[in-house]
């Protein structure tokens, strides 16, 4: 993961708990990384351990600590650090969902050291569409959960989200189906 | 739209793949315009000039026309979209078919959001179009340099922190009053704060040169590196030791400190220290350590003094009894506070008394008492010395008594006590005068013997000056002298000159010494007195007699110059007239005569000679007249002379002859001829039957010297061994007999033992009555030079081709006579004066004289004042010869002082005289005397003492001690080597001459110097030869002689 994950972690928990609470994540995820560098790729581990000490130190469950950082990713890193680059995606929720598969193969390029999912969108119809989720990375289909909750929440359309496969039951990637009003 | 032959997009292709794109005509008015330029601009323009909506950034055209644009076709083109302002960066290319110009491009903005405002989405641009991944990156840039200024700013931050965490550390360490330092794994300092360079006095600089062990106490170092090496071997983390360390001053100060182990970032260990200054705390625990000790002393020595010790109060309460305070009162020490002083001291029974004595201390503070104690214990009584003080100790007065137990003191007093009764009864009836006087010379204490060699009372002398009632006043000068010296402290002894009280006149020896009070102060002086007055008297006595016999020994010594001169002068004209006479034509019978009165002249001129020689060698004036001659001649001339005395008696007279020898020696011959006759002579005159036999040998023992040994035997009457004793006495004849038998004045053998001394030999006389006697004799004489011999054959006067003119100044008319007549047939026109003054009359006359021949003893005006006035008031140089009967030494010397340049004795001999007359006056100016004189002068020493004297810095006492002790010492050792070498025992050759060879040197003997070293080397190696043999018989007769000659120098 780049740093810029990391830090948006940090920022998190931060913004709504405050320094001491980080430091003491901090401590217990066992990382003595002073500071994130957004353009540096760090271990995966590192993610899943700020991740995990998250959750524990907040005694609120992986999955939630992984939704609730989608949608901050959305909402905070990708609205103020990204600004237009996040709405250049598209005029709605919709085309930004459409133009997710071709948004995220030209990140490939900008980011060489990633290993970045591939998104697919199937079945679109005017309130909804099938985002496909296929990432090497194990666990994280909440993440993608909260991020695309979270862009419901940045275009001013609250989606419903439902997870229709999973690879823990056998398939080979994830569908979230995605509906608005 | 066909752009190619061969490719054609449609237009809906071309929207995709150029959204941005813009085709004008030649009219320069747009024809078509790309969806996404379109949805920026927001209206169809086409058929619009190109001009009223874009303006060209680049390439600069100086006419916005068709060919501008037509030409420009290969160069970038960026246009603007004046409205919405955005640039588009892109190229012209011409469609041939069309004939139209189309503008491919897209837009060219600095930021992603710059396309917000244009609305534009991912969507409007051609999926080829890298621009929008570009601006992605930008935004990736931008986040960075974000985090990059973040990252700086906590760097800054923290640089900021650490810099002031540095300030603090380094303010603390520089403020800390505590030592802090840092040392590598060998103990050499990294860092030392401020407090460590003040404490040790070293600089910053100088320490990080230093290791810690440097600044440690040396008899500390060791212990030190061994706390430190076992703190690292057994990894100890911090410790604790204390060292006494010295300062750059040289102070001692110790250090107590906290030693950490810690590991660099290079993994190997330093030491980290904190310590403080803990010298006062030292100081004050070593002094404490030394009160305790001393406490613990003082407790012992008040124990174990032989002194009672008892303290109480003042209320006669006991609080301390030492050991023997217990023991003498028999008070158990557990028991002390138990007890009051009245409780064992009776006159405190009644405590009125008590505290009188209490009160009479606080006035005197401590007072003295004797008294008796006790022993309890052991019953015993002894007389004892009381100190008791009173002193108050935090207002609490106690009193201190001290009992000492005097017995000793007592007997040691009763002692002096009987001393000085006894002394003081000495010097009440010693003879002697015991006289004290103080600084002014007043009589402070006289004994009874002084009473009595004064004869003043006691009491009517003390108080009064010593000087001023007893000393002569010539003798005042001496008393004060004596003063003085006893201010310096001085003791010594003198006689002086007094008056006793009945005022006569007394001699007394005193021996004086300062006298000093207990202080060492002087006050005065004392004086014991002997009156020598009878022993002087005897001194002045002796003195008048010696004086008498030195006048007598000069009468003596003139009446012998004067019978000498009275005898010689008629036998000077009696010798003379004979052998005038000899020279004529005589018959047989008056040869006969004139032979028998020639022979007894020539014997009483040499029974004269004989007593002339005895009288000089008691003088101490028989000198050698030292020169080279030949010892065989001597031999020969010596043979021819006594062989027609052995033929008349019919005796051999045999004389070895050495062949192959040096016989050339520097000596007196004369005086080895007279030896050598006076030998044979006494051979002859005592053998009858037989002969004289003379034997000589020679050996080299040592460079530039041989040893000659010679022998006289003869068969004659011999002599007993009573008389052999006696041999060389003066007058000595075995028996009245002998002198009426054989005549002769008895000298002869004084005589020559003399000269053999003199000429540092010796003698031995080996004889046995009627069988005969052998006189051996062996000298050691410098070798000579047979180029230096003095010329026998005389040069006769005769020779010389002149007639030379002589003045003869001779009183005796004989005398003229028979220098007339001798000189008369040589060559010689004598003018005769007779007397000195009568010389100088015909010298003044202008006469000139080849050589002028002065008698001495003249009338009217003598020998030597004539010479006086010759060569002082004439100034006349013509050489002078002395004629003179008198053949004593000084008499010769007056005459060379005076300016004579010979001298000849009379009765002269003829070949003298010529030698002497011809000598000067050919010119030889030379004193052949003064030559003969300065050897004699110059008797030859085989010792040195020079070494000797500056080793005792010239203390003659000391000198003549060392002297002495070495002619014991070498006498024996001498004997010893003797001894042993007949033995041939060679060890102890070895050591006797090891032992003296030392001394030998000491005494400068050099000519047994190489000899001492040849012996104790040979006999060292053990090494018997011919060679050891000689040179130990060098050594015994040169060590025999030298021994001799000291004996002399110490007498």
């Amino acid at each position: 993961m780049y740093g810029i994950v990391n830090k948006a972690i940090e920022e998190l928990v931060t913004e709504n708990f405050g320094i001491d609470k980080w430091e003491a994540i901090k401590e217990r995820s066992g990382i003595d990384i002073d500071m994130f560098i957004s353009n540096e790729p760090y271990d995966d581990d590192i993610t899943f351990k700020l991740v995990g000490a998250v959750s524990e130190e907040m005694k609120i469950s992986v999955s939630d600590v992984l939704r609730a950082f989608g949608e901050w990713w959305i909402m905070r890193t990708g609205k103020e650090k990204y600004g237009y680059l996040m709405e250049s995606g598209g005029n709605n929720l919709k085309d930004f969902l459409v133009n997710l598969p071709l948004f995220h193969n030209r990140v490939m390029m900008i980011y060489p050291k990633l290993t970045p999912p591939e998104f697919k969108i199937s079945d679109v119809v005017d309130n909804g569409l099938n985002v496909h989720y296929f990432s090497k990375r194990v666990g994280l289909q909440d993440f993608v959960h909260g991020l695309l909750t979270g862009l419901g929440k940045f275009y001013g359309c609250p989606v419903n989200l439902e997870l229709l496969t999973l690879r823990e039951e056998g398939s080979d990637h994830e569908i979230f189906r995605v509906t608005w009003n | 739209m066909e752009l190619n032959s061969n490719i054609i997009f449609s237009e809906n292709q071309i929207n995709k793949l150029f959204p941005f794109y813009l085709e004008i005509n030649s009219d320069l008015k747009i024809t078509s315009i790309g969806p996404s330029l379109k949805k920026i601009t927001n209206g169809n323009l086409v058929e619009s000039y190109l001009f009223d909506d874009f303006s060209i950034e680049r390439p600069f055209l100086t006419n916005h026309n068709w060919d501008n644009l037509f030409n420009s076709i290969h160069d970038l083109f960026i246009i603007k979209h004046e409205k919405s302002d955005l640039l588009l960066r892109g190229q012209f290319e011409y469609l041939k078919d069309r004939k139209t110009l189309i503008f491919i491009g897209t837009p060219w903005v600095q930021s992603i959001d710059n396309l917000k405002e244009k609305k534009l989405f991912i969507t409007d641009f051609a999926i080829h179009d890298p621009t929008f991944d570009l601006l992605h990156i930008i935004k990736n840039i931008e986040i960075n340099s974000e985090d990059i200024k973040i990252l700086l700013s906590k760097l800054k931050q923290k640089s900021e922190l650490i810099k002031q965490s540095e300030a603090n550390y380094k303010a603390t360490l520089n403020m800390a009053s505590e030592i802090i330092y840092k040392t590598n794994r060998d103990g050499y300092f990294i860092y030392v704060n401020p407090a460590g360079q003040r404490f040790s006095g070293y600089s910053n600089d100088e320490l990080m040169k230093m290791r810690f062990v440097d600044l440690v106490r040396s008899d500390y170092v060791r212990k030190t590196i061994k706390k430190y090496l076992k703190q690292i071997n057994n990894s100890k983390e911090s410790t604790y030791f204390e060292f006494p360390l010295i300062t750059k001053l040289g102070d001692e100060k110790w250090l107590g400190q906290s030693v950490q182990l810690n590991y660099n970032s290079n993994n190997d260990f330093e030491f980290v220290g904190l310590a403080i200054d803990i010298t006062k705390q030292k100081i004050n625990e070593f002094a404490l350590k030394d009160t305790n000790r001393k406490l613990e002393l003082l407790q012992t020595l008040i124990n174990n003094t032989t002194d009672a010790i008892q303290v109480s109060k003042e209320n006669g309460q006991v609080v301390y009894l030492n050991f023997e305070a217990s023991d003498r009162l028999g008070i158990p020490l557990n028991a002390v506070s138990n007890y009051f002083v009245w409780d064992f001291e009776k006159i405190f029974e009644d405590q009125k008394a008590w505290v009188e004595h209490v009160n009479t201390l606080k006035s005197k503070g401590s007072i003295v008492i004797e008294g008796k104690n006790m022993n309890q214990r052991t019953g015993n009584v002894f007389p004892v010395e009381v100190t008791v003080r009173f002193i108050e100790i935090n207002e609490t007065g106690y009193i201190i008594a001290n009992s000492r137990d005097i017995t000793e003191r007592k007997i040691i007093e009763e002692n002096v006590r009987k001393q000085k009764e006894k002394y003081e009864n000495i010097i009440a009836n010693m003879n002697l005068g015991l006289l004290e006087v103080d600084l002014e010379e007043r009589i402070q204490f006289v004994n009874p013997g002084f009473e009595q060699i004064s004869g003043y009372s006691k009491e009517e002398i003390i108080g009064k000056k010593a000087s001023e009632v007893f000393v002569a006043e010539t003798h005042l000068s001496l008393v004060q002298d004596k003063l003085f010296d006893r201010a310096k402290g001085h003791s010594d002894m003198y006689e002086i000159l007094v008056k006793n009280r009945t005022g006569e006149n007394r001699w007394w020896m005193v021996s004086g010494a300062p006298n000093y009070d207990d202080k060492g102060e002087l006050i005065g002086s004392i004086g014991i007195h002997l009156d020598i007055t009878e022993q002087k008297q005897l001194e002045l006595d002796l003195e008048l007699a010696k004086s008498k016999a030195e006048e007598s020994s000069k009468a003596k010594e003139a009446f012998l110059a004067n019978m000498s001169h009275e005898i010689r002068t008629p036998l000077n004209a009696i010798i003379g007239m004979i052998r005038e006479l000899s020279k004529e034509m005589l018959s047989p019978k008056q040869k006969t005569y004139l032979e028998n009165t020639s022979v007894a002249s020539q014997h009483l001129l040499s029974v004269l000679n004989n007593i002339l020689d005895i009288s000089k060698i008691e003088a101490g004036e028989l000198q050698l007249d030292l020169h080279h001659f030949d010892l065989q001649k001597i031999l020969n001339d010596v043979k021819s002379i006594m062989l027609s005395k052995c033929g008349e008696k019919g005796l051999y007279l045999n004389i070895s002859h050495l062949e192959n020898k040096n016989v050339i020696f520097i000596g007196d011959s004369s005086r080895f001829r007279q030896i050598l006759l006076n030998l044979i002579g006494n051979a002859v005159k005592f053998t009858d039957y037989g002969g004289i036999t003379v034997e000589y040998n020679i050996e080299d023992l040592h460079p530039g010297y041989q040893a000659v040994y010679i022998s006289v035997t003869d068969t004659g009457v011999g002599m007993d061994e009573s008389y052999l004793k006696n041999i060389f006495n003066k007058f000595s004849q075995e028996d009245t007999s002998t002198s009426r038998k054989y005549g002769g004045s008895g000298l002869g053998m004084t005589i020559t033992k003399e000269l053999i001394q003199l000429m540092n030999g010796t003698i031995e006389i080996k004889s046995k009555k009627n069988v005969g006697t052998t006189i051996f004799m062996n000298f050691l004489i410098p070798i000579g030079d047979s180029t230096k011999l003095l010329k026998d054959d005389m040069i006769s006067i005769g020779d010389t081709n002149r007639l030379l003119n002589i003045l003869l100044v001779e009183d005796n008319e004989f005398n003229r006579l028979a220098a007339s007549n001798t000189l008369s047939h040589f060559n010689c026109q004598i003018t005769e004066a007779v007397n000195g003054l009568d010389a100088i009359h015909i010298l003044k006359s202008g006469k000139i004289f080849d050589v002028i021949l002065m008698d001495l003893q003249m009338p009217i005006m003598d020998g030597f004042e004539s010479t006086k006035v010759i060569r002082n008031t004439l100034k006349i140089t013509t050489p002078i010869i002395a004629l003179t009967a008198n053949a004593f030494k000084s008499e010769l010397e007056l005459c060379l002082n005076i300016g004579m340049n010979d001298c000849v004795t009379k009765p002269f001999e003829e070949e003298k005289l010529l030698n002497a007359i011809y000598r000067l006056a050919q010119g030889h100016s030379q004193f052949p005397l003064t030559d003969a004189v300065e050897k004699a002068n110059s008797q030859q020493k085989l010792y040195d003492l020079s070494q000797l004297r500056s080793i005792s810095r010239n203390d003659s006492v000391y000198c003549k001690k060392m002297i002495t002790i070495f002619i014991e010492q070498s006498t024996d050792s001498l004997s010893q080597i003797i001894e042993a070498y007949k033995c041939k025992d060679l060890s102890v050759v070895y050591s006797v001459s090891h032992r003296i060879k030392p001394s030998i040197d000491l005494m400068g003997i050099d000519l047994l110097r190489e000899t001492m070293r040849f012996i104790e080397k040979e006999s060292k190696d053990n090494c018997d030869s011919d060679e050891l043999k000689k040179q130990i018989h060098f050594l015994q007769m040169v060590l025999n002689n030298v021994l001799n000659q000291l004996r002399e120098e110490i007498v």
